[in-house]
């Protein structure tokens, strides 16, 4: 097969109009989106069918592109809403959407004109399932995060299909698709969209005969993330169609950030590729907006001890964003927290914001929203009210302290 | 009429359990997971013939992701099981479909994708391409496995017995922590435990996986499952002692609407670690906001 050499497309993730505004203006060519149903960022802010219309107008008018995410796996009551749902995406003039379950692929190929992408929720790793699904009316595979050179290279030469490849963000130490930690540890379900990130946790290691296997750090599957910077050049030759960004949830400093340095990268390969030189300097932008180290796992290597993360939340990075404040009672000093990131009693932490010295306290009591005094605040966006002696006010933010 | 399934721990419980069970479910090296035993494609085929013999039915797993430098080897696989007389064939990913259809091989698959067997519109999905068979998830409720059983022309299977799969990794998460911390690793078998609960923990050749920290036992249930028109009921031995699991199939062969709840409670006491597993508890995936 004789591949064109086609542009690829920077893909961003947006997880409100905000963020896909940004997301588009700092370069990238596309956006996707969770839609109010069948996406498995439930707990993300995610858009109505009137923000899609604003969110493809928006994106259509810069010559870009939107794809809505209905990749949850459904469950029998489910699918009932789904052709009203992706009729009205078709109507919303959506360029695509991102599919794990293949009842939403056959309801929108047999319904509607929708482009249909399939999900990394499928792993998918190999040419001959790259084949079934394109004979099932996919137009591009977006592949497992264990897919390596080689597996791309094999797949672009045999299979006529877009293929579509994570290059930044987070990883899920499980094969997608295959962890459901979350239903039986949170009873959240992590292939509806749930997913209490129990990969971040940290637990006792005990060996067959209950012996406990201690050390400096307690287990985790914690991965570091993935920054595939340096070998953007070699995908663009090996013909991959979409550079993907993970991260709906993250912040606009994050997205600006990411979506301009790999637009650059991109541009200066695709515009003189003899001359181009690999920019140290992009990479220290990255690491500097980064949640935790990064690496660039399944692509290069098998995934060794130098591809986990056991050192927890001890860098300065996004990951210390535990809350933001959205209310101070002055009497009881009782400030209420809405949460970004698991802290717990006894956590050294600051206080910062616009109109306040940086505040440095021990959290000592959290109370849930039933009243309940807690120990941990495990759940994104949970609600909860923690003392602090000196005056905080709504939009303060919350960060670990060392 | 619902049939017992078994996934036997070793060669020997074939042997004993070949009475009580209708069918069995065999696991090969490098192309299953999940599985307390992996076998050799000639260890294979030897118990096949020895099911064969006895008339029992005999499925086999290749419910691993696919690489592409491993599809040279299913295919491989799959065309020598073409040559045996199996029952069906375990898939989870997409290349098995994709090869059966292009080989046309002769034996039904399974659509084994545990945790996406969750409604009937996808179990008729598969079963309009030619998939007679279907593991259900066990992260769904009783109501949701009948009303499956109800909706779809599939053949179903349900996991009712034994420690139940939560997480699969191409990572070897035990052993990156070992050699990080320079401890030495003796095991393939580990725990991970947190706030007293223990989840068994495997880092194998294929990576790292994770169990419930409880034994579904669905015995109860299975007087409706019956009645329903499921097909399978799937007993798991994996890490159960190896006479308790016969006295478990004993109990799901022997049981009735009289002894069933007497029996039922007789598994809560033989271990410490019991639970119903999702059959009355719905997954949420939306947290409730606050104002």
């Amino acid at each position: 097969m004789i591949k064109e050499r086609k542009k690829p497309e920077l893909l961003a993730p947006a997880g409100d109009m905000m963020r896909l505004k940004w997301a588009l203006n700092y370069g990238a060519d596309a956006v996707y989106i969770g839609g109010s149903m069948f996406g498995l960022r439930a707990n993300a802010t995610n858009f109505t069918i009137e923000e899609i219309k604003e969110a493809t107008t928006y994106a259509h008018n810069l010559g870009k592109k939107v794809y809505v995410t209905v990749n949850i796996i459904l469950h029998n009551q489910e699918s009932a809403q789904l052709l009203s749902y992706l009729k009205d995406l078709e109507k919303a003039n959506v360029d695509a959407i991102i599919v794990g379950d293949p009842t939403v692929i056959d309801v929108a190929i047999k319904n509607t004109n929708l482009e249909v992408h399939l999900s990394t929720q499928q792993s998918t790793l190999n040419r001959e399932a790259v084949t079934f699904w394109k004979n099932q009316g996919i137009t591009r595979i977006v592949m497992a995060r264990e897919t390596s050179r080689e597996d791309l290279i094999d797949i672009t030469n045999n299979v006529d299909i877009e293929i579509e490849t994570f290059i930044h963000g987070a990883m899920c130490a499980s094969m997608s698709g295959r962890c459901v930690l979350s239903n039986f540890l949170t009873a959240r379900d992590a292939n509806r969209g749930g997913c209490s990130q129990i990969c971040r946790w940290e637990f006792d290691l005990k060996d067959e005969n209950n012996n406990p296997i201690e050390s400096e750090k307690d287990f985790t599957f914690c991965t570091k993330d993935l920054v595939m910077l340096k070998h953007i050049p070699e995908m663009m030759d090996i013909g991959i169609a979409s550079f993907k960004i993970e991260g709906r949830m993250r912040s606009i400093y994050y997205i600006a950030t990411v979506v301009s340095t790999y637009r650059k990268v991109i541009d200066e390969y695709w515009n003189n590729p003899e001359n181009y030189q690999y920019n140290k300097e992009y990479e220290k932008i990255l690491n500097n907006c980064a949640n935790r180290e990064s690496i660039d796992q399944f692509f290069d290597t098998t995934c060794n001890k130098e591809y986990q993360y056991y050192i927890g939340r001890e860098e300065i990075s996004n990951q210390d964003f535990l809350g933001v404040i959205k209310h101070y009672d002055l009497k009881t000093k009782m400030a209420t927290v809405e949460q970004r990131n698991y802290f717990k009693i006894g956590d050294k932490v600051e206080i910062f914001g616009p109109s306040i010295d940086t505040i440095t306290t021990v959290i000592e009591e959290i109370i849930d929203d039933y009243g309940e005094s807690i120990d941990v605040v495990r759940h994104p966006l949970q609600i909860v009210k923690i003392k602090i002696d000196n005056q905080v006010f709504p939009d303060n933010l919350i960060r670990k302290k060392y | 009429m619902t049939k017992i399934m078994v996934i036997p721990k070793n060669r020997k419980m074939i042997d004993n359990l070949i009475s009580k069970s209708d069918a069995f479910l065999i696991g090969i090296e490098n192309l299953s997971i999940n599985l307390p035993t992996y076998y050799t494609i000639d260890e294979v085929e030897e118990i096949v013939k020895f099911l064969n013999n006895n008339k029992k039915k005999v499925f086999i797993s290749l419910n691993m992701n696919i690489k592409n430098n491993n599809l040279e080897l299913l295919e491989e696989t799959m065309l020598k099981l073409n040559d045996m007389k199996i029952d069906g064939v375990l898939y989870y990913d997409m290349a098995v479909l994709n090869l059966w259809k292009k080989r046309q091989l002769k034996y039904d698959l399974v659509w084994s994708q545990e945790h996406f067997a969750t409604n009937y519109d996808t179990c008729n999905y598969y079963n309009s391409l030619g998939v007679k068979y279907g593991l259900l998830s066990t992260e769904i409720t009783l109501d949701e496995v009948k009303d499956i059983v109800k909706n779809t022309k599939m053949s179903l299977i349900l996991p009712v017995f034994g420690y139940l799969p939560m997480f699969a990794s191409f990572r070897h998460l035990v052993n990156n922590y070992l050699e990080y911390f320079n401890h030495e690793k003796n095991t393939n078998n580990y725990y991970m435990e947190k706030e007293g609960k223990k989840y068994p923990l495997i880092d194998d050749n294929n990576g790292t996986f994770v169990y419930s920290g409880n034994i579904i036992n669905g015995l109860a249930e299975t007087i409706e499952l019956k009645e329903s028109g499921l097909d399978y009921i799937l007993l798991n031995s994996f890490l159960i002692d190896d006479q308790k699991f016969a006295d478990i199939v004993e109990m799901f062969n022997s049981s009735d609407k009289e002894n069933v709840d007497e029996l039922d409670n007789k598994i809560f006491d033989m271990f410490d670690n019991v639970d119903k597993g999702f059959l009355y508890k719905e997954t949420v995936y939306k947290v409730k906001k606050n104002d």
